[in-house]
């Protein structure tokens, strides 16, 4: 009976997730943004604007181990201060979309069986941050692409294209790195 | 769409790659500014205000972007220059107060707030006798504390603030001459309003003090000179 009686007891501090991810991971997001921004003020709206985006999205990461948490945390972080420095530069030549200039169609769905873990591990740590972070939201945290495009501050469609690219670009990388192999 | 398990596990170690780089422990020597703070409380308090209706989020915390921040204050300026002729600005250091009068207001800073305690570490209060005053506490955090004093005829305001927190204070000196006195070695910005309200702002080289009234400025003189810091009590066991 005592025993239900606990687990059924919530303190203020298991409720408020909010306040214990501002406690463990704000500095860290701090720095994380200035190394992008450059600039204290700048960095301190990207980690409030951070924290709004991660609120929006706290079904994805309550009841996660705090590895996953950290990790969503740092990739909510990066993009905001990505797309609040894309903002104010206003330089269209930032869109690292451009770089993966991939022609091809839809990957298939099942190619990555082909492959052990630790080679789609690494291919996956080449990707750049923002193909791997949206590779991520998907289908680590399985995030819709609408949750996702607010997360990175795109439309819709810019959203779904970068994830197209984004699986592009790591077929790419596994065959190339099979090839290798063979 | 992909689907595979070999794909999660490979995200799930790819996050743990990334997290590796990232330490939340690290000490990182910046202080975080007031207005961030404030925006922090806004939006913790405005999480627990919509728990139960998270649709409710945006609304309870109303963000306005930074854009509209600007335009706002813009009008506000071009509205102020307007219906004020925008006259000249005349400035006053007093203590550590820098006060730029116009013709309608006065905004005040305080200086040398980097080195001033970010919150109120201290308690303070005024040992006149205000007995015959009704005193109502309007904030008590951990950045301001305003107490009001009131009878039937007269009033006393009682504030103190952090430093930082007083930045671009706006104090409503229209009509007013800007003078200063000595208040416990200290040079406090003076004026009156309205030819009864009496004003006293001063540093004490921590906090900033405010004293509104409308008795005599002997008397709030006398009042400011009796505000002491409150001790706290250390119980040594033996």
């Amino acid at each position: 009976m005592l025993s239900i009686y606990l687990s059924m007891v919530e303190t203020d501090e298991e409720r408020d997730l909010v306040t214990r991810i501002y406690t463990h991971f704000e500095r860290m997001m701090y720095k994380i943004a200035l190394g992008i921004l450059k600039n204290p003020q700048d960095a301190e709206d990207a980690v409030s604007e951070a924290f709004i985006r991660i609120i929006k999205n706290l079904d994805k990461i309550s009841g996660l181990d705090k590895e996953k948490c950290k990790g969503f945390v740092i990739i909510v972080i990066r993009n905001v201060a990505i797309d609040m420095y894309k903002k104010r530069k206003k330089d269209e030549h930032l869109d690292i979309d451009e770089a993966y200039d991939i022609s091809g169609g839809d990957v298939e769905n099942d190619f990555l069986e082909k492959y052990d873990t630790d080679v789609i591990h690494n291919s996956i740590n080449s990707l750049k941050d923002e193909y791997r972070d949206i590779i991520t939201m998907r289908y680590l945290y399985d995030m819709t692409i609408d949750d996702i495009s607010k997360i990175v501050g795109m439309t819709y469609d810019g959203t779904n294209k970068r994830l197209h690219r984004a699986e592009q670009g790591l077929f790419k990388i596994i065959s190339e790195v099979d090839h290798v192999k063979q | 769409m992909l689907n595979s398990n070999k794909l999660h596990t490979a995200l799930e170690m790819s996050i743990k790659d990334m997290n590796a780089a990232y330490d939340e422990n690290e000490v990182i020597s910046h202080r975080f500014s007031w207005r961030y703070k404030r925006k922090k409380r806004a939006i913790i308090k405005a999480y627990q205000q919509s728990l139960q209706r998270p649709e409710e989020f945006d609304r309870r915390y109303r963000k306005i972007s930074f854009r509209q921040k600007v335009l706002i204050a813009a009008m506000a300026i071009v509205m102020a220059a307007l219906l004020t002729g925008a006259g000249v600005v005349v400035t006053y250091y007093i203590g550590g107060i820098r006060a730029e009068q116009q013709s309608t207001h006065t905004d005040a800073f305080a200086m040398d707030w980097e080195s001033a305690p970010s919150t109120l570490e201290k308690t303070y209060s005024i040992s006149y006798d205000l007995s015959n005053y009704e005193k109502n506490i309007l904030s008590d955090d951990e950045y301001q504390y305003w107490a009001e004093y009131t009878n039937n005829t007269d009033y006393i305001d009682f504030m103190y603030w952090v430093k930082e927190a007083y930045q671009n204070a706006r104090v409503n000196t229209e009509e007013s001459a800007i003078g200063s006195m000595a208040i416990n070695g200290f040079d406090a910005l003076y004026f009156q309003r309205n030819e009864k309200d009496q004003v006293l702002i001063w540093d004490n080289g921590e906090y900033i003090f405010e004293l509104h009234s409308n008795l005599d400025i002997s008397i709030i003189k006398l009042i400011a000179e009796t505000i002491y810091e409150e001790k706290k009590i250390v119980n040594i066991q033996q």
